[in-house]
């Protein structure tokens, strides 16, 4: 497993140090403030870990998306199972949620400022928005395409509703709802920087914004960065524990990365 | 066909009877088409089953022979007629009644002992209890050594006794097999279909045992109701007098295996357009 995976990292290697060659050719026709060089990007780091200016910024984006994420499962996941199970539920709500879900969370943020004011809370409340439907829609998908033989399974046994919810539909949509769960990091860190960038005093989005004030721009790619890294390594954690639940329940991994 | 049991529609019913476990008698079941009019898939079914019997349902696709089933299991209702379950029209579901489906419907969450404990557990029974049980029905089925394994590491006739052992323990009156052993390759089913004798005489539980395969029928069926299509109904009821389990080579094997081709046989003279 590992020599395959040395060959197809080794191609992945070589492109990326193919954008750095590319990027440090087209930098040397621009100035530092236009498009610094990666060597220039590369310095900031030290410097603004020195000043303790990436490391706090870092801190505060994490809290908010885990607080919005947090919420965003909380509420979500039993909406969806309640959604999915009851079909008056699903009926009475899937109209509002499908009318509200196309709707750019970037969208409510005059209203979010409006109702919040400035802080935290719009910026966690965009990426609420952005973890959020993907939550209820996938858990509401999960349950309804639960394994009619299993209901049927279950029922014939004689299992009453709440035993066949708890042991039988529960674990049945429990890997797509990880799937909804995985989806959702994405498009909720996505959301972060903007969410950040148009109310917050603080976090990496802010940063960002910030650092274009000082015309800093290998701040800004370094800010760049950081969320990026952050971003994969989130998403690697969440995909290891897909993986993880999917062997566990007996299927092949999914092919959402 | 001297040894030919059919149920007449005017056989008198016994409504006290504790031996007959399922009597129906004129019992037809029609479904709605998306054309609008109604389809009777199954015409005036007489039919006893004793307790404890092997009874062998067995017809090409579209006799109804699932119907049959489903309506014994009170899946569905019957359209018209009456169905008696020990003498009484039973309205609900009974848990002592489980069906085996062809595609086992195991739970791939649950390792294999939590599987074959769930009908207990959904029977009131606590964990442990119904571990307990698991274990002594896996044990008859011969598969105590994978009891921690989960369905996806066992091969298809594994997971077959698996959900065998999983009806086992509830301790079934009535045990409800709807093409259990079709989708396995032939050398798995002789195996389960010895086994599935076994437990049988071992258990006395009743069985209802749907098929499309000639030989698994008289290979298992006490009884072996031959069903024929358009509309679904019973051509007859044949009693098998094998001692069981018999050879697959044997003479009287043969012969009632000769007798039920001739059945249908003669259901290809009265319907020629009918086609497989």
């Amino acid at each position: 497993m590992w020599t395959i995976n040395l060959r197809a990292q080794l191609d992945g290697w070589l492109a990326f140090l193919l954008v750095l060659l590319l990027w440090t050719g087209v930098a040397g026709f621009y100035t530092p403030e236009q498009l610094p060089s990666p060597l220039d990007v590369l310095k900031a780091f030290p410097e603004l870990w020195e000043a303790d200016m990436l490391g706090k910024h870092i801190l505060v984006s994490m809290g908010r998306f885990l607080t919005a994420y947090g919420l965003a499962v909380v509420i979500g996941i039993p909406l969806g199972l309640w959604m999915g199970w009851v079909t008056r539920a699903r009926q009475a709500l899937d109209p509002i949620i499908q009318f509200l879900r196309p709707i750019s969370p970037i969208a409510w943020f005059p209203l979010a400022v409006l109702w919040f004011g400035i802080g935290n809370a719009p910026a966690v409340f965009i990426i609420f928005l952005a973890a959020f439907f993907p939550v209820v829609v996938t858990t509401v998908s999960a349950v309804r395409q639960v394994n009619p033989l299993y209901l049927k399974v279950a029922y014939d046994f004689g299992a009453g509703p709440l035993m066949v919810f708890r042991q039988v539909v529960l674990p049945a949509a429990f890997p797509q709802m990880m799937n909804g769960l995985h989806i959702a990091v994405g498009t909720a860190w996505i959301h972060l920087v903007a969410g950040e960038m148009l109310g917050a005093q603080s976090g990496l989005g802010y940063f960002i914004v910030d650092s274009r004030n000082f015309l800093r721009t290998d701040w800004i790619i370094a800010g760049m960065i950081m969320v990026g890294a952050i971003g994969l390594i989130i998403n690697r954690l969440m995909r290891t524990a897909e993986r993880w639940i999917y062997r566990q329940w007996g299927q092949e991994a999914g092919s959402h990365e | 066909m001297n040894n030919v049991k059919k149920v007449s529609p005017e056989a008198e019913l016994d409504p006290r009877s504790r031996d007959l476990v399922f009597q129906m008698r004129g019992v037809s079941k029609s479904f709605p088409t998306p054309e609008g009019p109604l389809r009777l898939v199954l015409d005036d079914v007489n039919l006893d089953i004793q307790q404890g019997e092997f009874v062998c349902l067995l017809g090409p696709s579209g006799c109804g022979k699932t119907t049959v089933m489903n309506l014994l299991a009170r899946f569905i209702t019957p359209t018209s007629g009456t169905l008696l379950v020990h003498g009484e029209p039973l309205v609900a579901p009974n848990p002592k009644h489980v069906t085996i489906f062809q595609e086992h419907g195991l739970f791939p969450w649950r390792t294999v002992i939590d599987n074959v404990a769930f009908g207990v557990q959904a029977q009131g029974a606590s964990k442990s209890d119904a571990r307990e049980k698991a274990i002594k029905y896996l044990e008859l089925v011969g598969l105590q050594e994978v009891a921690t394994l989960f369905p996806h590491q066992l091969s298809g006739g594994m997971r077959q006794r698996v959900a065998i052992a999983r009806a086992l323990a509830v301790e079934p009156e009535v045990i409800f097999m709807d093409e259990p052993f079709s989708a396995l390759d032939a050398f798995t089913r002789y195996r389960l279909q010895d086994e599935m004798l076994r437990i049988w005489q071992d258990q006395k539980t009743t069985i209802i045992f749907v098929t499309h395969d000639i030989d698994e029928a008289v290979y298992l069926g006490q009884k072996v109701v031959v069903m024929a299509p358009n509309p679904g109904r019973i051509e007859m009821v044949l009693p098998m007098n094998i001692a069981r389990p018999c050879e697959r080579t044997d003479s009287q094997f043969l012969y009632y295996r000769r007798e039920i081709f001739k059945a249908f046989q003669l259901v290809h003279e009265w319907a020629p357009e009918y086609a497989i």
